[in-house]
């Protein structure tokens, strides 16, 4: 019964949809209509201050600015997106911010903080210093939260 | 999820020519409830990652009531891999620690899976009316995998009670590969091989990997020796019938 349902002969719309979507101004391009399926838009955090319920507003995506001066997104203690180059992350290493949420291996290493703030805002700052290749944080090995030179 | 989906709705999408994808929390209740809302804002279709995200498998049947819902409502479904995040088998904080080697292999590799996951799971059996998308992820290495899968299914006949028919005529009746590169090797074969139907046109545009405006141009001039009914299927039928679309 559902194969039939599936069967069922669907309708063609597309001279229904072309003629009324197709621009009637351009000149250009118009051999063809063409749909484009997969384009990508990103939200301004305003879409967040105006939006979001103001209960979570604490957790909204904010901006942060790391410390080679790129933009990002700080999204629940984490800097989000991992940017283009070496390492998961910049060269300075984006592994240290896990496990969610937990601090960077920087305050690991001199408290336990970073395994009870699980629930607070990290400053953007300290994630990017923790990361430094200075302090001998790989990646590699900071997956626990752990850093190599604690 | 609602907030993002409400700026989509509500700021973004101003334009008839705009469509949006619906994007759900990863609980297939709530799903449920989101995605009701959003078809009444305007929404066209819903996204998903490929990947198990948050220990969610989504081609459980716990995820059942998100299928019918959207096939309900005439949603379809599209699916679309994003490298650099968490939880993903090739993310860059789990298998390569070099972002383009992750970028490079986790689009077709993860959405394989995904084919896998949403054909052998039997979630098209249940749902006949639910068009899937598999957005940028290439295409030639579909007729492959669906291969693999069909031969799985004659070798191993005892283990395939969720499927009545081979995984590949799922696949043409319901799915539509949306990546969309002129340069791909093997591209006109493939097309060949899905006898014209099956796949659709996108740019990715703005993203660095687009194959851009003039992606369009350059497959014109790349095959020129496509039939004209197998063009329009690709640049619109395809999106028309898997999306919904209405005049």
């Amino acid at each position: 019964m559902a194969h039939a349902a599936a069967k069922e002969k669907a309708v063609d719309r597309y001279k229904s949809v072309e003629e009324a979507y197709r621009s009637k101004s351009k000149k250009l391009g118009q051999e063809y209509f063409v749909v484009d399926c997969d384009r990508h838009i990103i939200e301004p955090p305003e879409a967040f201050t105006m939006f979001l319920d103001k209960e979570w507003q604490r957790m909204a995506p904010k901006p942060a600015t790391d410390n080679t001066g790129a933009p990002r997104l700080m999204v629940e203690g984490r800097l989000y997106q991992k940017p283009t180059g070496w390492g998961p992350g910049r060269t300075e290493g984006c592994g240290d911010q896990r496990p969610r949420g937990e601090g960077c291996p920087t305050s690991a290493r001199t408290s336990t903080r970073s395994r009870t703030a699980t629930s607070t805002w990290i400053s953007p700052v300290s994630i990017a210093r923790c990361g430094s290749r200075r302090s001998g944080c790989s990646p590699q090995t900071s997956r626990t939260g752990i850093c190599s030179t604690q | 999820m609602r907030a993002l989906n409400d700026w989509t709705a509500k700021v973004w999408a101003t334009s008839k020519r705009h469509f949006w994808c619906v994007s759900i929390p990863l609980n297939p209740q709530w799903a449920v409830e989101e995605i009701k809302r959003c078809k009444k804002l305007g929404a066209t279709a819903v996204w998903m990652r490929p990947n198990v995200m948050q220990e969610v498998r989504w081609w459980n049947e716990d995820w059942d009531p998100v299928w019918k819902t959207m096939s309900e409502l005439g949603m379809a479904l599209v699916f679309h891999e994003a490298t650099g995040t968490y939880n993903a088998t090739y993310s860059t904080d789990y298998k390569f620690d070099r972002y383009w080697i992750a970028h490079a292999v986790s689009h077709p590799l993860e959405m394989a899976t995904a084919v896998a996951g949403i054909l052998g799971y039997g979630v098209l059996e249940r749902h006949p009316k639910l068009k899937v998308l598999f957005c940028e992820a290439g295409a030639t290495w579909v007729p492959y995998m669906l291969f693999r899968l069909d031969s799985h299914y004659t070798a191993r006949p005892k283990e395939m009670a969720p499927l009545t028919m081979p995984p590949s005529e799922y696949f043409k009746r319901q799915c539509v590969i949306c990546s969309f590169e002129p340069e791909e090797a093997l591209l006109s074969e493939t097309m060949a091989w899905f006898k014209g139907d099956n796949m659709a046109c996108t740019s990715d545009y703005p993203h660095w990997d687009s194959s851009g405006v003039s992606g369009v141009v350059r497959y014109l001039k790349n095959y020129p020796n496509l039939d004209e009914q197998s063009r329009i299927n690709f640049f619109s039928r395809a999106a028309i019938d898997a999306l919904g679309l209405k005049p």
